[in-house]
């Protein structure tokens, strides 16, 4: 079997200390390029498709990795940084245009997603990357806006392909244009990843706001609502990541699923936005638009990449929901059932243990772990700070370790029978 | 085939421009591609203007550097040359005149 420690490739590492901030990443990159051998196209290659680089290049611009590049190779992500910075401000300029144009037609447009999120948590010297323009209509304005997407000179990327046939059999069609390289997708419903049903776009257009940023003639989300979009779109591309056993490997798959831009999305929004937000406000929204789900998978993944970022109402709502105990279960291996003491020597043992203490719970006394008397070495006490729902109180342990506890305490209740 | 001297230059109007720490970004929006060019790169661009002979420029980058060699010359035209493959000069704009290797 694979150690997890194996999963993540020299250039998967390198993708991570990017993204994350952290104030050691170029001593931590200088230290894997002298490990090994860099697979330097396979950077560019995971980066680009990651949508991640203009954070490599402002890594590999660091002064302490320059003698780890050719010049060559150097100038070449000096350049790809640069590319996002242009990008950024053709989008822009397109979709101002673009709100204008719609604007006349009397259609409301908002703007989602990627350019949404570029303005919501990134800089203009250090943009995220795009692949696309993701646009939204109510269903009523979807001919308008087709009409005027092609009097801006967008054409259908599939001509073979109605408009009709799109409407009715898919949630948003793609328009190209000539003079640009990125599509336009225009959407007139969300999608609902695994059918639980996400056709909310009524709601999320209702509660729109216009931007300054984009022109009058665009809208965007919510802040809320733009996490809620986000967390859906991470889960419709990456479903599968979530469930898988061990961070490496979650970070791997969403790495491979060409996703980290979403998860550094996520991060973003809760570290720019999430003070100023109620935990409750974020639930409740997304119980509206049927996100829930969605939202605490997103939370789960944004936990492996950079878990100072997310602050403690998050995990709390994420441990607590009534609406989804069993998810929050599942995708968090540290919630485990305990039980009642059973047998002779057992006692109750009282183990405070915070897996993640930077997210700053609220101390209480939930993790009652069975333990046989000396057998097993329970880690220093770290103070808990949550409120824990009152049935997870009773039953749950919490606590990277509590699992591999609850493990031991039953290999030594079978060894002594 | 190879280029007449006698070509005028005429670099892309739509391509997007940025200078930083002495290094010139071009942006062509048509194939979403950056080149990085450096100062020189960016004198000679900024010379093809449509109204000057491949010879203009090179005697006018001699004028700016205060210098005079055949080297440099050599240099102005291949980097005309590369930014011709390059796409950055127009071919519509361009002048030049085709003719076959002697």
């Amino acid at each position: 079997m694979k150690r997890s420690a194996d999963i993540l490739s020299i250039t998967d590492q390198l993708l991570l200390l990017a993204v994350r901030e952290s104030k050691t990443k170029a001593e931590d990159a200088r230290r894997l390029l002298e490990q090994a051998d860099v697979d330097w196209d396979g950077l560019s290659r995971d980066s680009g498709q990651n949508r991640v680089d203009s954070f490599v290049a402002d890594l590999l611009a660091h002064p302490s990795l320059q003698k780890h590049l050719a010049p060559d190779r150097a100038a070449d992500w000096r350049a790809r940084g640069m590319l996002g910075v242009f990008r950024m401000e053709i989008f822009h300029k397109r979709i101002g245009d673009l709100g204008s144009a719609l604007q006349n037609a009397g259609v409301d447009m908002l703007a989602y997603k990627g350019i949404d999120f570029q303005l919501r948590c990134y800089s203009s010297e250090q943009p995220r990357g795009f692949s696309d323009i993701d646009i939204l209509v109510a269903p009523r304005d979807v001919d308008s806006a087709a009409a005027c997407l092609e009097m801006a000179g967008y054409y259908p990327a599939d001509g073979r392909k109605t408009l009709d046939y799109y409407r009715r059999f898919h949630l948003h069609a793609v328009y190209r244009h000539t003079r640009h390289p990125w599509p336009i997708e225009l959407h007139w419903a969300l999608d609902a990843p695994l059918g639980t049903g996400f056709d909310s776009a009524a709601l999320i257009l209702g509660a729109a706001e216009s931007s300054s940023e984009l022109g009058p003639g665009v809208l965007r989300p919510r802040s809320i609502d733009a996490l809620a979009l986000m967390c859906t779109h991470l889960e419709k591309h990456l479903a599968h990541a979530p469930w898988l056993p061990d961070a490496s490997a979650r970070l791997k798959a969403v790495i491979m699923g060409s996703g980290l831009i979403w998860l550094l999305d996520i991060v973003r929004w809760m570290r720019r936005h999430a003070k100023a937000t109620s935990a409750d406000d974020v639930l409740e929204r997304m119980r509206e638009l049927g996100a829930e789900r969605s939202y605490i998978l997103a939370l789960r993944l944004a936990a492996d990449l950079e878990p100072q970022a997310l602050p403690a109402w998050a995990l709390h709502a994420a441990l607590t929901s009534r609406r989804v105990p069993l998810i929050a279960r599942l995708i968090y291996p540290d919630l485990s059932r305990g039980r009642a003491a059973t047998a002779a020597g057992e006692k109750r043992r009282t183990v405070l243990y915070a897996p993640r203490p930077q997210w700053g719970f609220r101390p209480i006394r939930v993790l009652q772990v069975l333990l046989p008397a000396g057998r097993v070495p329970v880690e220093s006490t770290v103070p808990i700070r949550t409120r824990v729902h009152r049935a997870a109180r009773r039953t749950c342990l919490i606590g990277a370790n509590a699992w591999a506890l609850a493990r031991t305490h039953a290999h030594n209740r079978r060894g002594r029978r | 085939m190879s280029r007449s001297k006698a070509a005028r230059p005429l670099s892309r109007t739509d391509l997007e421009t940025r200078e930083l720490d002495g290094e010139y970004f071009l942006y062509d929006p048509v194939t979403d591609r950056v080149v990085l060019i450096n100062r020189s790169a960016a004198v000679i661009l900024a010379l093809c203007d449509g109204t000057r002979l491949e010879d203009e420029i090179a005697a006018e980058v001699q004028r700016l550097y205060g210098s005079k060699t055949e080297r440099l010359d050599e240099d102005v035209w291949a980097t005309l040359a590369q930014f011709t493959a390059q796409g950055l000069i127009g071919a519509a704009q361009l002048t030049a005149q085709l003719e076959p290797d002697e």
